[in-house]
């Protein structure tokens, strides 16, 4: 909870000392695991615990990188990416619906701030469909019964990006600026999901749903020209695995998400890096010569089309495995949507495969994918 | 295998180091497949430090990566293990083509590792059936259906007809294709059904059928190419087919060794005198000339003729003559095109490796008695395919299959559109078609399309789920 407070704090810092506020708030993640719970006002309990640390210490780390990676932005835009991550790290710990709703509303303007500068239509499309979103959450948590579940579910539904309400996010993803797609395709559509974990249960409808989406989101991020737009569709698909494990196994689901922050969020920070130094966006024209990048795009996206040993490949026969035995019709269907996975991630890969590309060495989104390469202990040890 | 991978990584300091972490590999292995596939590696490392001028280092490397997930698949004493060397090769076949950096090289790489991963999908649901119904990842019981994805994985991965994807993949400098594209990785697939054979019985009439179509397509298909390459491709093809048609014969990974061995050198040697007319058919060399004796020898024992090469392990079988005849056409014709005219042939370091693996072979045939009846067919067929190698009908049947089953169509002058060349309009057919279905699902208007065809399959998912 001391992160929080910090992270606000840093946020109005941040508006007269950027460099300052940017490194008190990568240091106040050091407290993200201290549990908080105060009575500030008489019979109104405020209280943060986390029911899953190490999604917690996840996010911590993308948002420690983006910061790093802010150096550039205007202070404005970091004083609302810091208030931003006390949101996203404040909704993972939330007891009660209202700080619930407070929190999702707290990654909202931040986020609906930064996205105008670059592209008001875009940002207006995501404010209209994340506020429906919160309202739907907040009435569904207030209500009961299968009505408000339903809602419930909805609300998230739209935050995951799942199929019929995907359309605000390739533009909202491709739009804002890569610090903050990063954040917001490795994590807030993850927040949707873990939502729908933690307090709902899952209506079937969500299998379908899930089905179409990855499909879906796969041939369309094999069909854009622009990297930012192909990660966000590849969210699409990837939300609608996270839609099935919700459904048919629910023990993989906090480490799917792990796994899909840590592969999306480095793949951000490449294709951002890659758009700071060729002032390309469309995948064609792209051409470097990059070790560090190339391994860095290798390992993740692999890791999201489920190539073993890696930490995708433990999530994906996991949820193929329960979902067979769920229902062997949805296993089917479920294999059929692995495998297109291939065909963008291979489309991210052909930009390092060009003769005469501009040298560019880069760690930094390296080491976030290489905790991807953890994914071998859980199989060798089975 | 550590130290293959110890190699590779070195290897980005001196390429050498790779060589020398293979022969130190090669000297502990006391099986057949394992100093086979070491062995070849080892040939093929050493050609390759001739051949290779561009990213030398990141090739090498990646080989002998390739080289330990080979070990790793022929020693993996569990499903997962399997299921990783098996997506491992995949993924070095895929990079090894890349690394070249051009754009067709792009395209066939792509188009290696998506038709690979499909193999992938298969072997994994398998596995997931497989641990389903054991509960674990041990081998012991396959089920009857993961028996069946495990076989199509590994006909995908051979790149049998009609998922053909080994030609386009001779982008790879040769020495790949040496090791990867026709000795080791596409020959894996009857190495699996071999090793877990008991499961298979109840298919192999399938299995036969199957193979018996790849062996006819691909023998026709080697007829009409117009690059060695390329011919050498569809006739590993072939030839793996024919090992899928042996599976359960003891002598199966005897034979997959002789494959290796040869077709490994005659890549190598190909590679040494036709790379320089980038590997055209036609390139005017002298027949009187060791890599001409070398050719001559390589295409009699890979196509079988008697008591030579793959003879051993195709007598007694009842489709030998057939498949004799075959693979003696599409080689006598590429020898006859390489080998006609006055100019003396390049020599190098490959066409020693080359002799070296030749004899290698011969030490490894398992020597019997042939039967006479056998023996005179294959006599025969041998004779037949040496004198009918120009025949028209022949070459038209291959270049109606051409425009049937091969991606690659601007490598051949379309013929006049007539009706008999109705291989030639159905495939154009196809092609369009295929264009304007990828047309549709890729353009502006087809995100559309897409959007409505998924709506109405949620319904009609909806409706059967629930």
């Amino acid at each position: 909870m001391l992160t929080i407070a910090i992270l606000v704090t840093s946020a109005v810092l941040a508006l007269y000392y950027p460099n300052l506020a940017r490194w008190s708030a990568i240091l106040s993640f050091l407290f993200v695991n201290e549990q908080l719970r105060f009575e500030w006002l008489p019979g109104t309990v405020f209280s943060w615990n986390p029911q899953h640390p190490s999604l917690a210490f996840t996010f911590a780390l993308l948002v420690m990188t983006s910061l790093v990676y802010a150096r550039d932005l205007k202070k404005s835009v970091i004083a609302m990416l810091i208030l931003f991550s006390a949101g996203l790290v404040g909704f993972l710990g939330a007891t009660n619906p209202f700080e619930l709703f407070f929190f999702l509303e707290l990654m909202l303007f931040p986020a609906f701030y930064i996205i105008l500068q670059e592209d008001p239509s875009a940002a207006f499309k995501y404010f209209g469909f994340m506020q429906v979103s919160s309202v739907l959450v907040l009435a569904g948590l207030l209500g009961e019964g299968k009505v408000a579940s339903i809602l419930l579910t909805l609300g998230f539904a739209i935050k995951m990006g799942l199929f019929p309400f995907h359309s605000w996010l390739p533009d909202a993803h491709s739009q804002a600026p890569f610090q903050l797609s990063a954040l917001l395709s490795g994590a807030v559509v993850a927040c949707g999901a873990y939502g729908v974990f933690r307090y709902s249960s899952t209506p079937e409808l969500l299998l379908p749903l899930g089905i179409i989406s990855a499909i879906y989101g796969a041939v369309g991020a094999n069909a854009e020209h622009d990297i930012k737009r192909l990660l966000a569709y590849s969210t699409v698909s990837q939300m609608g695995y996270a839609a099935i494990a919700l459904l048919t196994s629910r023990e993989f689901l906090v480490l799917f998400l792990i796994m899909h922050a840590l592969a999306k969020a480095s793949l951000f920070f490449t294709a951002g890096e890659l758009i700071r130094n060729t002032g390309m966006r469309i995948i064609r024209d792209i051409r470097v010569d990059s070790k560090t990048l190339f391994l860095t795009t290798l390992i993740s996206s692999l890791s999201l089309a489920g190539f073993p040993p890696l930490l995708g490949f433990t999530t994906e026969l996991g949820i193929l495995k329960s979902t067979w035995a769920y229902s062997k019709v949805a296993g089917l269907f479920f294999a059929f949507t692995i495998f297109p996975t291939i065909l963008y991630c291979e489309r991210l890969l052909s930009v390092f495969f060009k003769r005469s590309g501009r040298k560019l060495e880069t760690a930094l989104p390296l080491i976030i994918a290489l905790l991807l390469l953890p994914g071998v202990i859980p199989w060798t040890s089975s | 295998m550590m130290e293959l991978l110890a190699g590779a990584a070195l290897s980005f300091l001196t390429p050498w180091a790779s060589v020398l972490a293979t022969l130190a590999a090669l000297t502990v292995q006391s099986n057949l497949l394992d100093g086979v596939c070491l062995a070849t590696g080892l040939f093929t490392l050493l050609f390759a430090m001739d051949y290779i001028k561009h990213r030398k280092r990141e090739f090498v490397a990646l080989m002998t990566v390739f080289l330990a997930s080979m070990l790793l698949f022929l020693n993996a004493q569990d499903w997962l293990y399997l299921y990783f060397s098996w997506e491992l090769m995949g993924l070095c076949s895929y990079l090894l083509i890349a690394l070249r950096e051009t754009e067709p090289a792009r395209k066939a790489a792509r188009r290696a590792l998506v038709i690979n991963r499909i193999s992938g999908v298969a072997f994994l649901l398998a596995i997931v059936l497989i641990s389903l119904e054991t509960g674990s990842f041990s081998f012991g019981v396959v089920p009857p259906t993961a028996a069946l994805l495990l076989f199509i994985a590994a006909m995908i991965k051979s790149s049998q007809i009609p998922f053909v994807w080994l030609p386009d993949a001779m982008e790879a400098p040769t020495p790949v294709s040496a090791l990867l594209h026709s000795a080791t990785m596409v020959a894996a697939g009857p190495l699996l059904l071999h090793r877990f054979q008991e499961h298979f019985l109840f298919l192999s009439g399938f299995i036969r059928g199957w193979a018996m179509l790849s062996i006819v397509v691909a023998s026709f298909l080697a007829l009409v190419q117009h690059n060695q390459k390329r011919v050498l491709a569809y006739s590993t093809i072939a030839t793996v087919a024919f090992l899928y048609t042996v599976f359960s014969s003891p002598l199966l990974p005897v034979a997959f060794s002789v494959h290796a061995f040869l077709k490994a050198a005659y890549f190598i040697l190909v590679g040494t005198y036709a790379a320089g007319q980038g590997y055209e058919l036609e390139t005017g060399l002298n027949r009187k000339s060791l890599s001409s004796a070398l050719s001559l020898f390589l295409m009699l024992s890979l196509s079988g003729a008697p008591l030579l090469g793959m003879f051993w392990f195709k007598i007694g079988e009842n489709t030998a003559a057939l498949t004799v005849f075959l693979s003696v056409l599409y080689f006598t014709r590429m020898y006859c095109a390489s080998f006609s005219g006055g100019a003396p042939p390049r020599k190098g370091i490959g066409t020693s490796l080359a002799l070296v693996m030749a004899g290698l072979s011969v030490l490894l045939y398992p020597v019997s008695v042939p039967p006479l009846s056998s023996t005179v067919s294959i006599l025969a067929a041998t004779a037949a395919g040496l004198v009918l190698f120009n025949f028209k009908p022949l070459a038209a049947t291959g270049n109606a299959l051409n425009w049937l089953f091969s991606r690659k169509f601007p490598e051949m002058e379309p013929p006049e559109e007539r009706l008999e060349n109705w291989g030639y309009l159905v495939g154009r057919a196809a092609r369009h078609g295929s264009q304007r279905l990828n047309r549709t699902f890729t353009g502006p208007v087809g995100r559309d399309v897409g959007y409505i065809a998924a709506s109405l399959a949620a319904l009609a998912m909806g409706v059967m789920l629930c």
